[in-house]
């Protein structure tokens, strides 16, 4: 899955709906709570644990895929 | 997907043609050949494309699994949306698309241009081709908002609630309700108060009350005030007037030391101090409001720091913190309106390691994560069920398939699966569990389609039947249809319908009670029988709040006075029943592939069965190579799935007369009205063969009660009847027959 697939399931979106400019302005669901569910949708799709730190600093798609690969995630 | 080698290649090209202008040959190529010319039809005139798939659907999607989709990507790229809707509809025949991201495409388009209607039509079919598909809720939900039907509405945020317990669904459905009219409904003040982030839960909870139709209303504490707010007789929470008060504290929170690793003499000291404190809060609600309060018990979310050697020691971390909840259940004993709540339970049932996330409680304050908050909803829901007065009384029980396997009326009550050795252990257990309910004070009763003189014996002397006709407060054991059965057991045990769980294997019996008692729960039990006793635990119904002796000894009251009453069959609405069953059927002369299955039903099938003839394969070959006899097979399938080839009927032809020798169905097929539809077939061939008497016969057993008034239900009048040995005649010109409007022919999975 894609990083646009897990948000879309995770926010209930067709995938055709995100793009690199999707982020938590943009995505009702997507708040504090949205951001935790993501986080868990993320370190499940892609078999990582992503630090508190940076799971904080989790505000767009373009975002997230930038973060992924720091984890050694090839996208 | 252009693909350039194709462009040239003018034999393909005329293959496209051919397609475009329907005009293929009878055999069209197979495999990457088809899929090259309808791929380059897409490309150069998709309205043809879709033109060929109508003719071809089954050789063009063989050759491609994906070609349906290609297609649809296409039509929809191209803004062709009455032809996407087309391809669309073909979906209810031929699983040509499975991708529902294009339903929602198109939907989202129609949406734009007006056409609601289509709209939902594309989605509809999102969820025909994936029945969990949450966008395509999603979308219906707000058609239906937008279109003012908050009915509708809501029935979509239910379904959306069911379909994902995820937070972002949950909480989406929780705020979209909001937005909706209130209804009308009994509503319900519930209070959060705990000493870490709880509020995920509300959504959770929210959907639990609607489920049982109470609307709820909730406060939740400001984060880490709960003692402020109890303490505090003018506080929020007292002038919310809360109903029930859910008290959730963190062993961390309340009892550092606990945590810090401890010592011996500090953590005695620390359960006395946390017990006390929890008490005080008690207490104060009790005096302050009316309200039932539900302490959650405390867990820990480490494990002991001794490692192995915890239970060498006094006072571990497990030990400790059971004699902690122990002592507090011990001391709520005697609150009457105070209840201990066991989140082990909850933390149990849904594992410690997803219950208590440590990024989740270091991020977000979130004691319990995600994917324990359904589980923690459902369990605090019994507390609010049990005061509202919505526990079950009555669980109304199938026999065959669901208190022991098999049919008793086939194979007698030697033949049914119920002993100490599987399969027939998990329905003892099953009745173990359901005996353990009445203790509770929960009533049983029988609803069965059955022959008393079969299904009784069973219960009173089978040696390994669990529940007894004591145990039963009331039993239907007759042909009559359940939902009127149903509504005399509530009658005769003076309990309402809504007090009443039905239990059935049988998905037809469970979409009758769905449909026409919905205020009965009707659950819906697992396919695998081992999953019974589970499925019952599970259910979060038969609480109490406290247990009296009338709830002890209702079972032996009832079941002293229990009687039967007649009651006249609501012939409207049943007819509503059948007809959204869906039942198609499907008549042949029986090919000789039947043979084995045919030659079973004769030795197997008892109860709907004229004659009981035992006809072995060589009668029933000759039969099919003569002249003079027609055997005839029946295949049945319904909205709930294809039952096979569940009859069959031998008839002799003598000239003017057809005689029917046979005609038998299988017993889960019964009282769908289809032997009528295998009669009027039957009846029709006469009519096509000039036939003047239909001649029906009929054998009196032990067993076929159930079809004894079945040709005088036709029309047919009796010639003779010799001991049981019965001929019933019908004048084919002055009496037809037809098989009843909801059954259609064809069973659209059976190749003839």
């Amino acid at each position: 899955m894609s990083v646009e697939e897990v948000v879309a399931r995770v926010f209930n979106l067709d995938a055709s709906e995100v793009t690199d400019q999707s982020s938590n302005e943009t995505i009702a669901e997507w708040d504090s709570m949205g951001n935790l569910s993501l986080v868990a949708g993320l370190e499940e799709e892609f078999k990582v644990s992503i630090a508190i730190a940076d799971a904080m600093e989790m505000t767009s798609v373009q975002q997230i895929k930038r973060m992924l690969q720091e984890y050694g995630v090839t996208l | 997907m252009t693909q350039d080698r194709n462009v040239h290649d003018t034999a393909l090209g005329t293959l496209a043609e051919q397609l475009e202008a329907r005009t293929a040959p009878g055999e069209l190529p197979s495999g990457h050949r088809l899929r090259q010319a309808f791929e380059r039809l897409v490309l150069t005139n998709p309205k043809g494309a879709i033109e060929a798939l109508e003719a071809h659907p089954a050789e063009i999607s063989g050759s491609g699994a994906d070609l349906g989709n290609v297609l649809g990507r296409a039509l929809l790229e191209r803004k062709l949306y009455g032809e996407a809707a087309r391809l669309l509809h073909l979906v209810r025949r031929t699983k040509l698309v499975t991708d529902t991201a294009i339903c929602i495409r198109l939907a989202k388009a129609l949406a734009q241009e007006g056409d609601r209607e289509g709209a939902a039509q594309a989605l509809m079919t999102a969820l025909a081709i994936d029945a969990a598909c949450l966008p395509a809720m999603r979308a219906l939900y707000e058609i239906a908002a937008k279109a003012g039907n908050s009915d509708q509405a809501s029935r979509w945020l239910a379904r959306m609630a069911e379909a994902d317990s995820s937070y972002p669904t949950a909480s989406y459905v929780y705020r979209e309700r909001q937005r909706l009219p209130r209804r009308q409904g009994r509503t319900v003040r519930i209070a959060l108060l705990s000493s870490y982030v709880l509020d995920w839960l509300i959504p959770y909870l929210d959907a639990e009350c609607r489920k049982t139709g109470l609307e709820p209303e909730f406060y939740v504490a400001p984060f880490n005030q709960y003692t402020q707010q109890v303490l505090n007789s003018t506080s929020d929470l007292y002038q919310f007037k809360p109903e029930v008060v859910f008290l959730a504290l963190g062993l961390e929170d309340l009892c550092p030391e606990a945590v810090a690793p401890a010592k011996n003499e500090e953590l005695a000291g620390a359960r006395r101090t946390t017990v006390e404190e929890v008490l005080g809060l008690v207490q104060a609600i009790e005096s302050n409001s009316k309200a039932l309060t539900v302490v959650h018990s405390f867990s820990a979310l480490g494990r002991d720091a001794r490692g192995i050697l915890q239970n060498r020691l006094a006072n571990s971390l497990p030990q400790w913190l059971t004699s902690l909840n122990d002592e507090l259940a011990g001391a709520l004993r005697t609150h009457e309106r105070s209840f201990l709540m066991p989140l082990e339970a909850v933390v149990e049932w849904v594992g410690r390691e997803r219950s208590h996330q440590p990024k989740m409680l270091y991020m977000a304050s979130m004691r319990m994560a995600e994917a324990s908050l359904p589980e923690l909803a459902r369990y605090s829901m019994r507390y609010v069920k049990a005061l509202m007065g919505l526990t079950k009384k009555c669980v109304v029980l199938d026999l065959d398939g669901t208190l022991w396997g098999g049919i008793v009326g086939e194979a007698g009550a030697e033949g049914i699966a119920l002993g100490p050795t599987a399969p027939g252990i998990e329905y003892v257990d099953f009745q173990r569990a359901l005996l353990g309910l009445t203790r509770r004070g929960v009533l049983l009763a029988v609803c069965s389609k059955n022959n008393p003189e079969d299904a009784l014996p069973v219960i009173r002397t089978h040696p390994h039947m669990v529940l007894r006709e004591e145990h039963f407060a009331a039993m239907r054991i007759n042909w009559k249809n359940k939902a009127d059965n149903v509504a005399e057991i509530a009658e005769e045990l003076n309990i309402g319908l809504d007090s009443l769980v039905f239990v059935d294997d049988n998905p037809n019996e469970r979409e009758l009670i769905k449909q026409l008692l919905p205020e009965v729960l009707t659950v819906d039990l697992p396919r695998d029988p081992s999953l019974y006793r589970r499925m019952l635990e599970d259910m979060t119904d038969f609480d109490l709040l406290a247990l009296t002796r009338e709830d002890e000894t209702r079972v032996a009251k009832y079941q002293s006075n229990a009687k039967r009453r007649a009651e006249q069959v609501t012939a409207a609405s049943l007819d509503d029943y059948l007809r959204s069953l869906e039942v198609k059927v499907d008549i042949r002369l029986a090919p000789r592939d039947s043979l084995g299955r045919v030659v079973q039903l004769f030795n197997k099938t008892n109860q709907f069965n004229l004659t009981t003839k035992r006809y072995q394969a060589e009668d029933v070959s000759r039969f099919m190579e003569s002249e003079e006899y027609r055997v005839y097979d029946l295949r049945v399938a319904d909205r709930f799935g294809d039952h096979g080839l569940v009859g069959t009927a031998v008839v002799r032809t003598q000239g003017e007369e057809w005689r029917i020798d046979s005609l038998l169905m299988s017993c889960r097929v019964m009282g769908l009205g289809v032997e009528t539809a295998f009669l009027e077939r039957i009846y029709c061939d006469a009519v096509r063969e000039r036939v003047v008497r239909l001649v029906g016969e009929y054998v009196q057993t032990k067993k076929n009660q159930p079809v004894k008034e079945f040709y005088d239900q036709h029309g047919f009048s009796l010639l003779a009847d010799d001991n049981g040995r019965q001929e019933w005649m019908l004048d084919v010109a002055a009496s037809p027959i037809k098989k009843p409007s909801w059954i259609t022919n064809g069973t659209g999975e059976v190749k003839s």
